[in-house]
């Protein structure tokens, strides 16, 4: 297990900054999840702590050594690619013993090899995978194959697991099944893993903490509840949470103590800290969840009149879509109770807790924030 | 809850024309199947007509009167012809020149598939690994361009080049302070000579056929190798070259066939204008050339024919190894 320490790390390619410096700090046996959209140097941050990547700029250290320049093959990392990378020609054996076989081990050849066979047989053993040793690649299942790609990666003891989305060619109850399985091997082994996906559900389930990615550039970190909870930014709102975060920038107005966003929205004066110029514009951002009829939410930090034009009955739940304000027609998403007697075209108003509403600045998109504020203000 | 309005609309209303016709329905077609088919079939043939002509025309008309007339004694400029059975093979076996030019066949053939394997495979790793994207066009160009320049012509500038006073090849051979060769009028170099020029004006083709292979090989699994600490050796020997057997067994077989027909690049530098192809003293007299020779200079077309039919087996002989051999060794993903 290592430390993983990343400083200011930068990847271009010509005139393109790919990864644009990047500060992370990973801990021995953490399981640090890179999250973010296609294209948002997620992957390529990934691969240049594997080394598949040159460097362009910044450290990288495992331990506080600096691995900037040393070759993959000597920074005892195990990575599982998104197609799972097997060897095609080589059986299941073949594929976990190839890495082994690889590298120099002290000992007579005879008891190297006899301690390779049993490395492969308790690791075959341990993923379930024993009885398709002898198999090709070609004769696996999908969920197979991605446990052999785990016991290649897992049988040399890496000191950090690397994965690239490893779940995406799976099917949704083979994956639930596998990461389920990831959870429970990262508990036992405790390896500093570092995993990339833009799958959500996965970042949040799997990972100790979750590192948000938009076009290179770190958002947020934070455990899984914090991203959620306290987003530090509208994409981290709108990317975190299915369906994303509804984000509406409106018109703040304060009227006698009452503090309203465009005609449909008003919101508990305790948000007045946060809002003084009266007619300044905010980016107000409710999670479709955190809608309740009015009736039901004791202190509402936010009340809403929404118009609904379409209603989705989704067994467990309805999901409606609608607009919020007559004036600006801003698009929103709720999500009820199957029992709730909404339907389409009902004008509804509904309540949110106050701990549920978020406020952005409009032009920069971050997160307004009591504690900032009042740091401000002092 | 609180409803300020309550829709008009009946909650199970859809959008119109949603659902009006059942899913994935398409419109059948009013002909019958068997009219259908025929068009298709008709279709087809239509397609396949101007190719199965040409090839009826030129090589399956051909190649069938060659088996004819190999049990004939028959000539272009011989009035009488009479059907002699298997006399013409009978003759051909007895003829020490074409036993000749079988070993000599077979000696140019075991050189030249190694040779071209391994040249063509290691440019092409060098084109893949060292060369940029930006000139690895430029490379390729040059490594193919000997291919597409007409062999005769190519020759003639190889018999320059091995030219005993003058040549380049001399030249080379007195700067490295080795002894200078006879080459084209040497009985020992002259097979040598041309398998350099054939080496050359084919390798272009099989070293893109390489790359093409090269290309195949997935990306993920090098770098895979790389992280399971596999030195360079390694993963040639293990990743690279097993996913590239069924291009090498291509290349192998086409190589073979190339070698076993070998004609025109022999024909031209060992003087095949001048009527004395195949010299010195028949050192460079391959099947192909003693066929052209027994066909077109002593007018014997039937043991000619015969000749093709025997060296037609034998390449035949040799595919059905090789594809014996590769069922075993070459890796199909």
């Amino acid at each position: 297990m290592a430390r993983v320490g990343i400083e200011k790390l930068v990847k271009t390619y010509g005139e393109e900054t790919v990864v644009d410096h990047v500060t992370l700090g990973i801990e021995e046996g953490e399981f640090v999840v890179l999250l973010g959209p296609s294209g948002c140097g997620k992957t390529t941050t990934l691969r240049m702590i594997a080394g598949l990547e040159d460097i362009t700029g910044g450290t990288l250290t495992f331990d506080d050594t600096v691995m900037n320049n040393v070759p993959p093959d000597r920074r005892n990392v195990g990575m599982v690619f998104q197609n799972y990378a097997l060897y095609p020609h080589m059986t299941v054996a073949e594929n976990l013993s190839f890495g082994l076989l690889s590298q120099r081990r002290p000992g007579r050849r005879r008891d190297v090899r006899r301690e390779i066979r049993n490395l492969v047989s308790q690791t075959a053993e341990l993923l379930e995978i024993e009885h398709v040793l002898d198999h090709r690649p070609k004769q696996l299942s999908g969920g197979q194959r991605q446990r052999v790609a785990l016991g290649r990666a897992l049988i040399r003891q890496p000191s950090v697991f690397l994965m690239d989305e490893p779940l995406s060619n799976l099917d949704a109850n083979l994956r639930d099944r596998v990461r389920m399985e990831l959870a429970r091997l990262h508990d036992r082994f405790q390896v500093t893993t570092v995993y990339v996906t833009h799958d959500q559900g996965e970042a949040l389930t799997l990972a100790d903490r979750v590192v948000v990615m938009n076009e290179g550039k770190i958002c947020q970190v934070g455990t899984p509840a914090e991203v959620y909870d306290l987003p530090a930014d509208t994409f981290v709102a709108h990317f975190i949470g299915t369906p994303g975060m509804n984000l509406w920038t409106l018109p703040c107005e304060h009227r006698a103590g009452e503090i309203s966003l465009g005609d449909s929205v008003e919101l508990s004066r305790e948000f007045g800290l946060l809002l003084d110029a009266s007619g300044e514009r905010v980016t107000l951002g409710i999670r479709p969840e955190h809608f309740a009829p009015v009736d039901d939410v004791k202190h509402p930090g936010a009340v809403v009149t929404i118009r609904l034009e379409l209603v989705e009955h989704l067994g467990s739940h309805l999901l409606g879509h609608g607009h919020v304000g007559e004036a600006e027609k801003q698009p929103v998403v709720v999500r009820l109770d199957a029992s709730s007697p909404l339907r389409q075209g009902d004008i509804a108003r509904l309540a949110t807790p106050a701990r549920s509403v978020h406020l952005f600045d409009a032009e920069s998109g971050s997160r307004l924030d009591f504690r900032d504020r009042a740091l401000a203000t002092a | 809850m609180v409803i300020l309005e309550r829709s008009s609309r009946p909650p199970t209303e859809t959008a119109p024309g949603v659902g009006a016709l059942p899913f994935g329905e398409t419109k059948r077609s009013v002909l019958p199947s068997w009219l259908r088919h025929a068009k298709d079939r008709l279709a087809a043939y239509g397609l396949l007509f101007p190719a199965i002509s040409v090839f009826t025309v030129f090589f399956y008309i051909p190649a069938a009167y060659l088996i004819y007339i190999s049990f004939f004694h028959w000539g272009i400029l011989s009035s009488a012809t009479r059907f002699v059975g298997l006399a013409n093979f009978r003759t051909l076996f007895h003829q020490p020149l074409f036993l000749h030019s079988l070993v000599t066949t077979a000696y140019y053939t075991v050189v030249m598939i190694p040779a071209t394997v391994l040249l063509a495979m290691g440019i092409a790793l060098v084109l893949k690994e060292a060369v940029t994207a930006r000139r690895g066009g430029v490379w390729r160009a040059a490594v193919f361009l000997p291919h597409v320049t007409p062999v005769v012509a190519t020759s003639i500038i190889w018999v320059w080049i091995f030219n005993p006073q003058f040549g380049l090849a001399n030249t080379v051979l007195r700067f490295l302070h080795l002894p200078a060769l006879n080459w084209l009028e040497s009985v020992h170099w002259a097979l040598p000579a041309v398998m350099i020029d054939s080496l050359w004006h084919s390798l272009g083709l099989y070293v893109i056929i390489f790359l093409a292979g090269l290309s195949n090989v997935p990306r993920d699994l090098l770098e895979v190798a790389r992280l399971d600490g596999a030195k360079r050796h390694r993963i040639f020997h293990r990743i690279v070259w097993p996913l590239l057997s069924p291009t090498t067994f291509f290349v192998t077989i086409l190589a073979t066939v190339n070698s076993w027909q070998a004609f025109s690049q022999i024909y031209a530098m060992t003087g095949g204008p001048h009527g004395g192809a195949g010299g010195p003293a028949f050192a460079t007299t391959t099947d192909a050339l003693l066929v052209y020779q027994t066909a077109f200079i002593y007018d014997h077309f039937s043991l000619a024919a015969a000749m093709s039919l025997v060296l037609f087996g034998i390449i035949l002989l040799l595919t059905l190894v090789q594809k014996w051999i590769s069922n075993r060794m070459v890796f199909y993903r």
